[in-house]
């Protein structure tokens, strides 16, 4: 009784599969394993009937925004699902870049508004503290008129009316209503700062601040920054890049130039001297910039020890990458001399040509002792090959002819080892002489050994293939391997 | 077959059955030795077997019939998933190698860890290393497999399916180690004796070679 019967009832099934069917449903009782992995089935069908779901609400847009379960669910089994596929994703970088610059040039324009308010009101500030006048509120009320009409706090966004207990206030330079709290201060003096004015002497010691929105506050913040960066030394780091820049062209220009100059002076005609020119003065116009961009870092004024030294380290360094690489532009041979060039050239490959015929003609006729040397060890190589893919044993006697072959060529090579600059015969050393297969065998080891030792990869692979069917073949045919 | 147990007419009523789960990898010879030991028959080219084969076979150890139900499991990779099924309750299991095939070695092993881990705890379980008469040609010695055995308790014969050697004896040695209801007292000689008879009993089978 042999196939595929059930151990318990004997019944003969036609595949693996019923049989293990049949064999669960009747005779495996309900054990953990079996329970734990239908839960898991259970489990795992669930979570992919819930993905495709979700998935398909993903896919429809963003009509699941009417019923609020489905969210729930989703952020139910949140926890469970960490790498939630991508739903459908739509891209906005048109919209985006068709909204961004009117976006940023309203920004400016408010910006640009409010910086020419703040320079109104410090002008009118200033010549009216130089006049002597105390209420300066009325001065920034009149400069700019507030803005009366809301009752709510622009910050916060908090009713405000004069019956309250919270006043009312207002930003002196957007003129939006303010809450004590959402107030910022800003003193006269920054603000000075912020329009680029001189400082009177007399301001230096005077107290007054404005009072802004945050929002304001940010204007003149920012404006402090920008003539911060201005007028601070960040050019040394831009300097450096495109010094570095202008480098990393050069090197490739040197690489192109000495390319052209050498195939110019060996009498080429790949190139023109024209266009060697060219290259020549692209490649001083480079080192030029070059040199102008350490110049600028060397002349940066500072005040920091270490950045001085850090700058004439740069031009120093770059002085002597210039004087290292200058010696490259060179000037190339004049015309004359090219076409001088290119004619000895000529000669001198019409001389080469003639040797390589006559070397030709010579290796022609027959020179017995170097080919046959070659010819014979390969031969001994592969001659394996085809001796085992016909069957050792139907093919045996003209497999031997050749291995009786192989082996004089083998005992030839080894006699002529010392001159051969390929296979030496040394490896070839019969030792078993019993079987031409065995024989083979030991040939081919050796071979191998060779190979290995002269790290010729190529050669290892096929010797290896060669060998492993020898030892196939010695094997199928009972021979004992010794 | 239905001969035999006729002939062992007394022992016959306390005939007890065991269920024998043969595993192993792939030709290592299974199928065959249950053929020697269930038929005394050897087939040079043995086919495959698919799924699993089932045959009896009775022996008497000590005066006790021990009638075996043997379940020959396929050795193929792809039938690997039923095997649990075979072992599933067995009370003695033979797990066979080939002693001119590493890899047969190892999978026996893993066979072993299998068997510790799902089978029933008092498993009776033998190691055979089969085809033991290609032993000029062996890649397990002896003693590894010997010493494989005692470190896990096993028993440990190697046969031949191809001459027979020691076959029976793998099933006698495990009928052995098998629970008796009854356990006769015995000795050494008697032990002998039922082994002998077996041999007998496997030489005077239908169709027996003439090699043993």
């Amino acid at each position: 009784m042999e196939g595929f019967i059930c151990p318990e009832c004997k019944e003969s099934f036609q595949t693996a599969g019923l049989l293990e069917n049949h064999f669960n449903s009747h005779f495996e009782g309900p054990s953990i394993k079996s329970l734990l992995t239908k839960a898991k089935d259970y489990t795992l069908s669930w979570i992919s009937n819930e993905e495709e779901s979700a998935g398909q609400q993903v896919g429809s847009g963003s009509s699941g925004s009417g019923s609020s379960t489905p969210n729930l669910r989703q952020e139910h089994r949140q926890p469970f699902s960490e790498d939630q596929p991508i739903g459908r994703a739509t891209n906005l970088t048109k919209v985006f870049r068709a909204v961004r610059p009117k976006r940023i040039s309203h920004s400016q324009k408010e910006a640009n508004k409010l910086h020419l308010r703040l320079d109104k009101l410090v002008s009118a500030l200033l010549s009216e503290i130089r006049a002597g006048k105390k209420n300066l509120k009325e001065v920034e009320k009149s400069v700019i008129p507030w803005n009366d009409d809301s009752d709510v706090c622009v910050g916060c966004g908090e009713i405000l009316s004069v019956l309250q207990l919270a006043r009312k206030h207002h930003c002196r330079l957007c003129t939006g209503v303010l809450c004590s709290t959402c107030s910022r201060f800003v003193p006269l003096q920054e603000a000075v700062d912020a329009v680029e004015r001189p400082q009177p002497e007399w301001l230096a010691d005077f107290e007054h601040s404005l009072r802004l929105c945050d929002k304001c506050q940010n204007v003149i913040a920012s404006a402090k920054e920008e003539i911060k960066t201005k007028n601070s030394d960040h050019t040394m780091e831009e300097n450096y890049r495109k010094l570095l820049e202008a480098k990393g062209k050069c090197d490739s220009l040197v690489a192109v130039y000495t390319g052209i100059s050498q195939s110019l002076r060996n009498g080429e005609a790949t190139y023109t001297l024209d266009e060697g020119n060219v290259k020549r003065v692209e490649l001083i116009k480079q080192f030029k910039i070059v040199d102008t961009f350490s110049e600028r870092i060397a002349g940066i004024r500072t005040n920091s020890p270490t950045q001085l030294k850090v700058q004439n380290n740069v031009r120093a360094a770059t002085r002597s990458y210039l004087q290292e690489h200058l010696p490259t532009t060179a000037p190339l041979p004049e015309l004359r001399e090219i076409h001088e060039l290119q004619k000895r050239r000529l000669e001198e490959s019409r001389i080469a040509i003639q040797a390589q015929k006559q070397e030709a003609l010579r290796t022609q006729n027959p020179s017995p002792s170097p080919p046959t040397d070659k010819v014979g060890s390969h031969f001994v190589a592969v001659e394996p090959q085809p001796a085992v893919r016909d069957g050792w044993s139907t093919k045996s006697k003209k497999t031997e002819i050749s291995q009786d072959i192989a082996r004089e060529k083998a005992r030839d090579t080894r006699v002529r080892g010392g001159e051969s600059a390929g296979w030496t015969g040394e490896a070839v050393q019969p030792q078993s002489r019993g079987h031409p297969l065995l024989e083979q065998k030991e040939i081919l080891r050796g071979y191998l050994r060779q190979a290995i030792r002269d790290n010729r990869q190529e050669e290892i692979d096929t010797l290896k293939q060669n060998l492993h069917m020898i030892l196939d073949e010695i094997r199928s045919l009972g021979l004992e391997d010794t | 077959m239905s001969g035999r147990p006729r002939q062992n007419g007394p022992a016959q009523a306390k005939a007890l059955q065991f269920k024998l789960v043969l595993l192993g990898e792939s030709a290592v010879g299974k199928s065959s030795l249950v053929l020697r030991f269930v038929k005394g028959q050897f087939h040079e080219y043995q086919e495959t077997t698919i799924g699993a084969a089932f045959l009896t076979q009775t022996v008497t150890v000590d005066g006790v019939t021990v009638k075996f139900e043997i379940w020959d499991t396929a050795g193929q990779e792809r039938y690997h998933s039923l095997a649990p099924m075979y072992y599933r309750g067995a009370q003695a299991a033979i797990i066979v190698y080939d002693i001119t095939n590493r890899d047969t070695f190892e999978r026996a092993k893993s066979w072993v860890k299998e068997l510790d881990r799902q089978a029933r705890k008092d498993i009776v379980i033998a190691l055979a290393g089969n085809k033991f008469d290609l032993s000029n040609k062996r890649m397990v010695e002896v003693e590894e497999g010997s010493a494989y055995a005692q470190e896990h308790n096993l028993i440990f014969m190697e046969t031949s399916a191809k001459t027979g050697d020691n076959v029976s004896n793998v099933f006698v040695e495990i009928a052995k180690m098998l629970p008796k209801v009854e356990p006769k007292p015995n000795n050494n000689g008697q032990t002998v004796r039922i082994d002998d008879n077996q041999e007998a009993q496997n030489g005077g089978g239908p169709g027996c070679c003439s090699k043993n």
